[in-house]
């Protein structure tokens, strides 16, 4: 008997190592491939503005938005981090609202069938078209585009966290059952767990939706923010401070999208080692 | 110990009613090992939820110590088919979630916990994972932790099923010299008739639509019975004969 085992442990070890070593590798591939992928996009719009001589107004070159950055870079930072702000104030209060209201939707068919098409309604409605409205009702501060990005990301939190919570497996309800588990008790020992992988799928496609949201609450009514500058900067035909804009946001997006992998990998570690399984 | 008194159980789908259990009586007796046996949808399966109070039955009751099962009870416990062990716990975290839910003694139940992992030779397999673990030492993690509660009564749904044969057979041998040294009623659903035979001291052979109990085969051999080769072949042949006649009997009088 206890030879096998002593085998065992010594396979298992080895098979560590080596997942690590393949896990670098595919690190090392995941940030560098992107990095290469993003030269050649710059160098083909590069070779193209000066290959077509396109107008500097139309499409500035990869150097021209970077001038219009380095001519202010205090100035700009201090617009990212405003609409910085907003993106994420607004996120947290979607998950704050969201769930919750996952948490009584997945619990009770009967609310479900209540709530859903309200929510579905509210999703529906055309987020642009409710921006002046915003302001009517909230003026020109900040609540307005706080509040527009809660109207964007709540929903795909609350779907995702209602199918999360429901993707318990049978077996681990009847686990839970058998043990005379407590309602509380399933759902922070079952339930919940299984339900983060999903929530942060739904996460992941809030935090795009919350810095589009909060762009679209500053094309209305704001006196600052990248949203605001874009829309400034159209109508002085100042193309490459727009563009300067729009790269910050996407460097927004992306840093923001990455802090959830993170704090995924950090709260879920067992789901990616599950999927790197064969 | 069990006592399964005139259980009728039929399940309401949009398609009709289905009669799953008609009319099933059976006495099992303390630290008995009894398996189920027969095909898909005779009803096995149903009638070990019943016992586990998982599942209400239409007519009938079970009474286990002559108390009358109305839920899951806490000296019952239930292990499935497949190994349903938490992927964010380790193994020594898994077979403790009993300890947890049901609020048991923590010092007790994870001495408790140490002994079974030694019994199943996991004792360095605490701290891992359960995707760290192939499939069979899964399913034994499974096995400690419906042990960790000190049932008295283990009921275990197919649970090698899952498993290649050879894992399946090493896991039959192990799971017998386990029970031998517990005091356990166990209630074991299975399909194959090898492991009905290595195991049980009665078989009870089920017929489908509706399920009921078509014949108690008792397994008259000396334990600690072994696969392959043994001192009681012809017994382990008369009583397979027995079983795989009385299994098939059930197929030819299905209508085609």
């Amino acid at each position: 008997m206890t030879t096998p085992t002593l085998l065992n442990t010594v396979t298992v070890g080895s098979e560590d190592a080596g997942l690590r070593r393949a896990r670098r590798t595919a690190n090392l591939r995941s940030t560098l491939l992107p990095l290469a992928g993003l030269l050649l996009v710059v160098l083909a719009w590069w070779l193209a503005v000066a290959g077509f001589q396109i107008e500097k107004f139309l499409l500035p070159s990869p150097a021209d938005v970077w001038n219009a950055f380095m001519a202010n870079p205090g100035f700009l930072l201090a617009q990212t981090w405003v609409t910085f702000v907003e993106t994420v104030q607004g996120f947290l209060l979607a998950i704050v609202i969201g769930l919750p209201i996952a948490m009584v939707i997945a619990s009770s068919k009967l609310i479900e069938q209540m709530i859903y098409p309200l929510l579905l309604a509210i999703n529906a409605a055309p987020k642009v078209a409710i921006a002046p409205l915003l302001v009517v009702w909230m003026g020109f501060g900040q609540a307005p585009k706080v509040v527009m990005v809660v109207l964007l990301c709540f929903f795909p939190i609350v779907l995702s966290t209602t199918a999360g919570l429901r993707s318990t497996p049978s077996e681990f309800i009847d686990l839970a059952k058998s043990l005379n588990a407590k309602p509380l008790q399933t759902f922070v020992k079952f339930r919940a767990p299984f339900a983060l992988e999903q929530i942060f799928v739904g996460l992941k496609t809030a935090i795009s939706l919350a810095v589009i949201g909060a762009v679209i609450a500053e094309f209305v009514g704001a006196s600052e923010g990248l949203g605001y500058l874009i829309v400034q900067s159209g109508s002085n035909a100042n193309t490459a401070l727009a563009f300067v804009a729009i790269v910050l946001l996407a460097l927004m997006s992306i840093l923001l999208f990455y802090v959830l992998v993170f704090i995924e990998r950090l709260l879920i570690p067992w789901a990616e080692s599950q999927r790197a399984k064969p | 110990m069990i006592d399964i008194r005139a259980i009728d159980q039929e399940f309401v789908t949009p398609r009709g009613s289905i009669r799953a259990l008609s009319d099933v009586n059976l006495t099992i007796n303390k630290n008995e090992f009894v398996t189920l046996v027969g095909r898909s949808g005779c009803g096995k399966s149903t009638l070990l939820r019943i016992i586990a109070g998982l599942q209400k039955p239409t007519d009938g009751h079970v009474t286990i110590a002559e108390d009358p099962v109305l839920g899951p009870r806490r000296d019952v416990s239930m292990m499935f088919q497949r190994p349903a062990l938490l992927p964010w716990r380790s193994v020594m975290q898994n077979i403790m979630l009993p300890a947890e839910v049901l609020g048991l003694n923590r010092k007790r139940a994870k001495a408790r916990a140490e002994e079974l992992l030694t019994l199943t030779g996991l004792e360095q397999f605490a701290t891992k994972l359960p995707h760290e673990l192939s499939g069979g030492m899964q399913q034994r993690v499974s096995l400690c932790r419906s042990l960790v509660q000190e049932p008295s009564i283990l009921l275990m749904d197919e649970p090698f099923s899952a498993l290649d044969a050879l894992t399946r057979e090493e896991l039959s041998v192990e799971l017998q010299r386990i029970v031998m040294e517990q005091n356990t009623t166990i209630v074991f659903v299975t399909h194959s008739i090898e492991e009905a035979v290595l195991l049980a001291d009665r078989v009870v052979v089920m017929r489908p639509r509706p399920g009921r109990i078509r014949e108690i085969v008792p397994v008259p051999i000396p334990r600690p019975r072994s696969l392959g080769g043994s001192a009681h072949a012809d017994e382990v042949t008369r009583v397979s004969a027995r079983l795989h006649d009385l299994l098939h009997e059930t197929h030819e009088e299905i209508p085609a």
